[in-house]
């Protein structure tokens, strides 16, 4: 007997074509990954950018600072940038094609250019970069053509302090300096960490540095009329530089604050905390945190405004402006005790035990610090 | 210019005032500006200081200035020890076990095989001298100057001589005790 079966034809042809999907090489690797996270490591997703602020959306402290100030922290969040040579601000001139809004600008030279971020690590240990991680940096940036930039990793124990400071091997090298042009452009390198690095128990940080550079040996000087630009600085490990992680204001301004908390307006009065007068012209003050500091030892700058002052303590509706210095009560997680002397004026009502509530005046600052 | 305050019931010790920069600083090896101020003490002493330095702070800017000068020694020496760019460096080579054994007749026992291993390479020394082109409104001319490599050595040998003949004594004897 014979049996007849019919089947739909098929073009084999199209069929091998469809197996050869235009996926590309990282189309294919996520559609090999067994689960969500090789998906998300494929493709490199989220999470990526050790610095805070690269994008220079932060400034808490002020939007400009002129040279001769120190070197230490002062305008942008998170950057110590060497003011003793120069000084900075923050500049709408960024890249057209990329999504920043702010860059830094560093002009008014007297010496090198040096821009610091300190990357926090457990205390006393190398962190995430272990041997053979490779690190890499990008950044946008311009400036005048002869000056070049050059970046350096090292483990330090506090921003501008090379004490106990451990600058391994292969993570500094001069000859992989940056050129700059009036032009925007966006510089990426990459290095490896050397095996066999150990640090001391007093290390916090690797500290990405960006230096003003000959491109052979040296450190050097731009001109004083000299400007240069700088945005959208990432580290990240991995050896691509991928394309800048951008998060929220409010998150940015979270992970900032952790280092460092201002309050204070150029043209409001803030509320700054209640307490209660433990003499009569000194106070005791409660003042909450948005969030957990780094350290429980903060340090505090009062800013003042045009009169001299920073702070209003009212006892009842006897309020008293004054220069007073904001001293820490005790070790703070969530909530800080600050202590002042000659923050009233010492005559009724103002009595021992009295409550009292208290502002920040319109201008002025406290910068409360736990920066590394 | 700092200065001592203290907080009544305070579960901390003091507070450093800095009327420069009007900033409060706790004593704290994790504050940044904490160590500034041991920074300060180390570098201008007494002199930053209204009244006395407390003891506290004065042993934790000398620990810390000796944990500097030990590290600074120990860069030194370790630059030092590398071989002179001019000069190069010679091979040296060890007679070593190379893991085989053979019957001794005379003996009757197993010894072992040696064979000269060259744990040093030889590194020529670099040109003494380089020539390099000179461009001006003429034709470019030849230019013969030092070897720039040899000259960076030598700077940074004579940098890393300084440091270690300026460092004491008791950082130099707790090098040799490591």
């Amino acid at each position: 007997m014979t049996v007849n079966i019919s089947k739909p034809s098929i073009n084999i042809r199209e069929k091998l074509a469809e197996l050869d999907k235009p996926s590309g090489i990282a189309g294919e690797a996520v559609l090999r990954a067994d689960s969500v996270q090789d998906v998300r490591d494929s493709i490199n997703a989220g999470r990526r950018n050790l610095i805070i602020n690269g994008g220079f959306d932060v400034w808490q402290r002020g939007t400009s600072i002129a040279r001769g100030s120190g070197n230490t922290y002062h305008s942008a969040d998170r950057f110590l940038a060497y003011t003793n040579s120069a000084g900075n601000a923050r500049s709408t001139d960024v890249p057209s094609e990329s999504p920043h809004t702010y860059s830094m600008k560093v002009d008014d030279f007297t010496g090198s250019l040096i821009i610091d971020q300190l990357m926090e690590v457990p205390t006393g240990t190398v962190g995430p970069f272990k041997a053979g991680t490779n690190i890499t940096i990008s950044y946008w940036a311009k400036g005048t053509t002869h000056v070049k930039l050059m970046n350096r990793l090292m483990f330090r124990q506090s921003g501008g302090s090379s004490t106990n400071e451990v600058s391994p091997a292969g993570l500094y090298d001069h000859t992989k300096s940056n050129s700059l042009s009036s032009s925007w452009q966006k510089f990426s390198q990459t290095y490896t960490m050397p095996a066999g690095v150990t640090v001391g128990s007093g290390i916090q940080a690797l500290n990405l540095s960006i230096r003003s550079s000959d491109g052979v040996s040296a450190v050097i000087s731009p001109a004083a009329a000299d400007e240069i630009f700088i945005t959208g600085i990432q580290v990240e490990l991995g050896s691509v530089a991928t394309d800048f992680e951008h998060r929220s204001y409010g998150e940015e301004l979270a992970l900032c604050q952790r280092y460092c908390y201002v309050i204070g307006h150029p043209s409001q009065v803030i509320y700054l905390g209640t307490g209660s007068m433990y003499t009569s012209t000194a106070v005791n003050l409660s003042v909450p945190l948005p969030v957990q500091l780094r350290s429980t030892s903060p340090s505090f700058t009062r800013v003042t405004n045009g009169t001299g002052n920073w702070l209003n303590v009212y006892v009842g509706a006897t309020g008293t402006v004054s220069n007073a210095s904001p001293l820490q009560g005790d070790y703070t997680q969530s909530n800080l005790r600050i202590y002042m002397t000659g923050a009233h004026s010492g005559s009724s009502p103002s009595a021992p035990g009295a409550g009292v509530w208290s502002m920040v005046l319109a201008g002025a600052k406290l910068i409360i610090s736990s920066e590394l | 210019m700092y200065s001592i305050h203290t907080v009544p019931f305070s579960s901390m010790p003091y507070c450093i005032l800095c009327d420069v920069t009007n900033t409060t600083i706790p004593v704290a090896a994790d504050n940044s500006d904490y160590q500034r101020v041991l920074d300060d003490i180390i570098e201008q002493g007494a002199d930053c200081f209204e009244g006395d330095i407390p003891e506290e702070l004065q042993t934790a800017a000398d620990a810390k200035e000796f944990a500097q000068q030990l590290a600074d020694y120990t860069t030194a020496t370790v630059r030092l020890a590398q071989y002179v760019l001019s000069v190069g460096r010679a091979e040296v080579t060890e007679n070593q076990a190379t893991g085989e054994q053979v019957v001794n007749e005379g003996t009757g026992k197993m010894d072992d095989v040696m064979a000269d291993v060259v744990t040093v390479t030889a590194i020529d020394p670099v040109d003494a001298t380089v020539t390099r082109l000179v461009y001006s409104d003429e034709e470019p001319t030849e230019e013969t100057i030092e070897n720039p490599l040899i000259t960076a050595d030598v700077s940074e040998r004579t940098d890393a001589q300084a440091v270690v003949d300026a460092t004491p004594q008791p950082v130099i004897d707790a090098y040799n005790a490591l």
